[in-house]
């Protein structure tokens, strides 16, 4: 009954007046966002911030995951129209989505990805509702020292799927722990790393450094070149193109298993700390490739293809919120963002956050479920507003978004060092882009590391035992998790091509399984044994086969790679 | 003499940057509680730093400097032009903030922007003028107005 009366409760919330026509503007905002070719969502998150600031918490983040569903719907757009993805989130939509615009069905191809999006995002929100409640009680179970772990988990996956080598993502990774020590610890209350100036003292802010590394650098790298600069986004007309939403959805009826089976994939890449959008489509987009009886029809223009890519990205989201709302761990860099919102708003998301702040939580996930409703009736008017902003040139829209980000960042504190913060960051961010270091491990680093010190620090004063590290049964599993994600980037290079490779899933279910075991209960260890089962069972099918490489493999890595 | 690649530059300034903060860390001051000193955490993930430094200025003196595009200063200059104009321009907004305020030191910076990286035709500034007029005034009303945020006013304008 209590379940019922939080979830009453926040439908109340979310669906007030008020509240319905901000998540409106905030969808319509992230499908033009995300439609617009060098914008990511996370830099549209950024941007909406500064007005969420002074709102009631469930309204600043129902404006906030309007923006998220719609940005990562917004993607499409372009990917269809222009063959130019609007977000990392939407390459693969762009192999068989352009393709088959460009033979004659554009509105077919976009009501493909809309409707793709839609039920993908809602089987993830279904998904949020059931899992992150279970998640938190498990997080309850977490020692400090099982949190240093996590967090170390985080940062390896991060600097490991970041797409760039893995030396880099990890230096960014600990980088952004380096800038979250700046200014007064946590813990004793000490000024670090000031150097004698005042405004040190404090740090640096976390939005202002955001925007800077996220939106002003991003900004920088759109206008690098001149000649892109001065011309409009794009002069390919879609004014006449009309989303076909009743075929749409039979094409996605008839394709229920690979609509099914990419949703999944996407949950699962979201709740991987670290691990976005970016990722999931990609690999949903592959696995469609691989299971399908005519695989040399993908890139031709077939709606397999925008399923998979489009109902995988979607259903991130609600991986990733899993994750952020259960253990207070962001699922990727924009939910790193919205972590960040809450803490502004004094909500600090951990295993206790949906017990504690239940009609927060629950107002969360039923904002998450709207968003998609709204992001669907709001899709053809977006559509012309993307044709319109599409030929307005790129410099124009630099100029007028980096001023947008001095009032905006001014605005949070009434502080003049944080537009100071937001202009070093915002050339630190460019820098490290051209320089080959990725962002997502640095905020990823500058979110987590308060929190992996604060764990460890509460682990010294509960023990001097260092052992603790690893013979606990949480910890031990996330070191393990954390070694493989290390080696991860190996694998994927090796992968189709050494032999070693063939080894890699098993050892990694086969390790993992002792950690369950060890965890007590009935259902770890049924689960470790499954694990151990799977991993005997790869072990001696490898060996039978006389652990020859597959070609799949290779397709695999290199689509991933490409 | 074999020119350094732009990475083993990076890995050496990288290095000199955790030096000075490994420096700064003997600096603070020692609390008298039962706690994890502030010292611990901030030398722990710098000497993380340090390792992952030393490793990529042995990866980049390894490598050389195959694959990098060699380029003299002015073609340097030249290549990254316009996010030099916006970086300099902003640090000037910045800087001007106290006597120009937010709304004209907002607007002479979008329009400043728009002339240096966009079109340079008298008809393109008037363009230019009224876009950076029209958005960062409506900024201002919003912020100021609807929102409640008390913008920089600056001590020539009053505005």
């Amino acid at each position: 009954m209590q379940y019922l009366d939080h979830v009453i409760a926040a439908f109340g919330a979310v669906f007030e007046l008020k509240n319905l026509i901000l998540m409106t503007v905030g969808v319509v905002a992230g499908l033009i966002a995300g439609a617009i070719p060098g914008f990511t969502i996370a830099m549209a998150i950024v941007l909406t911030l500064p007005f969420t600031f002074g709102m009631p918490p469930v309204e600043g983040l129902s404006t906030m995951l309007g923006v998220f569903v719609g940005g990562l719907s917004g993607g499409l757009m372009s990917a269809v129209l222009t063959g130019i993805p609007g977000t990392p989130s939407a390459v693969a939509t762009t192999f068989d989505g352009f393709t088959m615009a460009r033979a004659g069905k554009p509105g077919l191809a976009l009501g493909i990805g809309v409707w793709s999006s839609f039920f993908g995002g809602l089987l993830s929100a279904v998904l949020l509702s059931v899992l992150a409640p279970q998640l938190a009680r498990i997080g309850l179970e977490f020692g400090p020292w099982d949190f240093f772990s996590l967090v170390a988990f985080a940062l390896t996956i991060a600097a490991s799927l970041s797409d760039e080598d893995l030396l880099k993502g990890l230096i960014a990774g600990v980088f952004g722990i380096l800038v979250a020590c700046f200014g007064e610890d946590q813990v004793n209350g000490v000024a670090r790393f000031s150097f004698g100036v005042d405004a040190l003292e404090q740090g640096f802010a976390f939005l202002p450094l955001l925007v800077g590394l996220f939106a002003f650098s991003q900004l920088m790298s759109d206008v690098r070149d001149p000649g892109s600069a001065t011309e409009a986004l794009s002069e390919r007309g879609a004014a006449g193109v009309k989303i076909e939403h009743l075929s749409a959805i039979k094409a996605i009826f008839e394709r229920w298993g690979i609509w099914l089976r990419s949703s999944l994939i996407g949950v699962f890449v979201g709740v991987l700390p670290a691990a976005g959008s970016s990722i999931s489509n990609i690999l949903a987009y592959d696995q469609a490739k691989k299971s399908s009886r005519h695989p040399e029809k993908f890139g031709t223009g077939i709606p397999d293809g925008i399923v998979a890519s489009e109902s995988a990205n979607n259903a991130t989201a609600g991986g990733a919120l899993i994750t952020m709302m259960a253990l207070g761990i962001p699922g990727d860099a924009v939910t790193a963002v919205m972590l960040g919102a809450l803490l502004i708003h004094d909500i600090a998301p951990s295993p206790t956050f949906i017990s504690t702040q239940p009609q927060l939580a629950y107002a969360i996930i039923v904002a998450f479920f709207l968003a998609h409703f709204i992001m669907v009736a709001c899709q053809s008017f977006s559509l012309r507003l993307f044709v319109l902003i599409m030929r307005v040139p790129l410099y124009v829209l630099a100029a007028v978004i980096l001023a947008y980000c001095a009032i905006g960042v001014f605005s949070l504190n009434n502080v003049d060092f944080d537009l100071w913060t937001l202009l070093i960051f915002g050339i630190v961010g460019y820098v490290m882009v051209r320089l080959g270091f990725p962002l997502t491990p640095m905020i990823l680093g500058v979110v987590l590391g308060p929190v992996a010190e604060v764990n460890l620090s509460r682990s010294f004063a509960t023990s001097s035992d260092l052992t603790l590290f690893v013979t606990r049964h949480w910890s031990l599993f996330f070191i393990i998790l954390a070694v493989f994600s290390l080696i991860y980037p190996w694998f994927q290079r090796a992968r189709g091509r050494k032999k070693w490779t063939l080894g890699y899933a098993p050892a990694l279910a086969i390790t993992l399984a002792l950690p369950l075991f060890l965890m007590g209960g009935w259902v770890r260890p049924i689960l470790a044994f499954v694990l151990l089962i799977f991993g005997i069972g790869l072990i001696w099918r490898r060996g039978r086969d006389g652990w020859k490489l597959e070609a799949g493999d290779l397709e695999g890595a290199r689509l991933h790679q490409g | 003499m074999r020119r350094l690649s732009f990475d083993s530059i990076v890995a050496t300034v990288l290095l000199l940057f955790g030096g000075a903060l490994f420096w700064d860390t003997f600096q603070w001051r020692r609390t008298p509680y039962a706690t994890m000193a502030s010292s611990v955490w901030p030398r722990f993930v710098l000497l993380v730093f340090f390792a992952l430094c030393v490793i990529y200025l042995i990866r980049s003196l390894r490598r050389g400097t195959a694959g990098e595009t060699k380029r003299t200063f002015v073609e340097w200059i030249a290549h990254y032009r316009n996010p030099l104009w916006c970086y300099g321009l902003f640090l000037l907004f910045l800087l001007t903030m106290p006597y120009l305020g937010m709304l004209v030191g907002g607007i002479l910076f979008v329009w400043g922007v728009q002339a240096t990286v966009g079109e340079r035709t008298a008809r393109a500034h008037l363009r230019h003028g009224a876009i950076a007029i029209g958005s960062v005034g409506f900024m201002w009303l919003v912020f100021t107005y609807a929102i409640g945020v008390i913008l920089p006013a600056g001590s020539l304008v009053h505005i």
